[in-house]
């Protein structure tokens, strides 16, 4: 006959509390934005090094991109980035300032995407193409890929602007939303200084 | 295989890595320009994930020590308002 074991506990249990450290939803959106991050910095490194195998740059029979008319969009950018860092702040004491104010910053957001729009029907009118040269494979293909990235963030910021009207949004919501805007208004500068201007 | 083959395997096994290793760059080494452009790019990509991915961990350390400091000052943390995906549960 086997003995009963005694079920004496010696220690009492430890009571585990855990804290999240970060919501899960702006953990998420952070790691998204490093692969993107990636995703962009492998389009910029191969562009800088076809770049700097050309003997002539640009291509002598192409259009010229418009730096000015662009550096207008980048400020439009930039301030969209500005007024959703504002009403981000705005939405916890007054949230309907900081709805008007995340709506002035698609409106901002959307100027961008629009005027970038119409320039790159220019330059298609001008006879930049994606197969016309290496200029104009990489600049459809830098630029369109940011442009997809910002309607998308437009389209995130869209929806939580309606979840405000509806009522409110849950702040790591808004947050996740915000990390995503800013990321198109951060690796913008970036594109435009080696697109453009360099 | 004979030992002069094999000898020979050795040395070509032992001398073809330089070559394969700079078979990367041997278009660039025809230009100072590609080569300072292949060698930034390898720079700015090997550094750009440590760098994020270490600032994050960074980030996240310094949040959980605040956290932890505020906890041990008696700070309480009013609970998070439910969203519609965790309220029904």
């Amino acid at each position: 006959m086997v003995a009963p074991i005694p079920l004496r506990r010696r220690e009492p249990l430890r009571q585990v509390r855990r804290t999240q450290l970060v919501p899960s939803s702006v953990l998420a959106m952070l790691i998204f934005v490093i692969t993107e991050v990636m995703f962009f910095a492998g389009f910029i490194s191969a562009f800088t090094i076809m770049r700097g195998s050309a003997v002539i740059w640009p291509p002598l029979d192409q259009p010229r991109l418009p730096i000015g008319e662009t550096a207008f969009n980048t400020v439009l950018l930039l301030a969209s980035g500005v007024l959703l860092w504002w009403a981000g702040r705005r939405v916890r004491v007054r949230p309907p300032q900081g709805r008007q104010l995340l709506l002035a910053s698609i409106v901002f957001g959307a100027g961008f995407v629009v005027l970038q729009g119409r320039e790159w029907a220019q330059l298609l009118a001008q006879g930049l193409t994606l197969r016309s040269s290496a200029l104009g494979s990489f600049f459809y293909l830098i630029v369109g890929m940011h442009a997809l990235h910002a309607v998308v963030a437009l389209g995130v910021l869209i929806w939580a602007w309606r979840r405000m009207s509806h009522g409110s949004v849950p702040p790591s919501t808004l947050a996740a939303a915000q990390i995503f805007w800013y990321f198109v208004v951060g690796v913008w500068p970036v594109l435009y200084w080696r697109v453009y201007l360099s | 295989m004979t030992a002069p083959w094999k000898l020979a395997a050795l040395v070509l096994v032992v001398a073809l890595p330089v070559d394969a290793l700079a078979c990367p760059l041997c278009i660039a080494a025809q230009s100072e320009s590609v080569q300072k452009a292949f060698a930034y790019a390898s720079l700015f990509l090997s550094v750009l994930p440590l760098a994020m991915i270490g600032g994050l961990f960074l980030w996240l350390r310094r949040r959980a020590r605040q956290i932890a400091a505020e906890e041990a000052a008696g700070v309480i943390r009013l609970p998070v308002p439910p969203t519609r995906s965790n309220r029904a549960a």
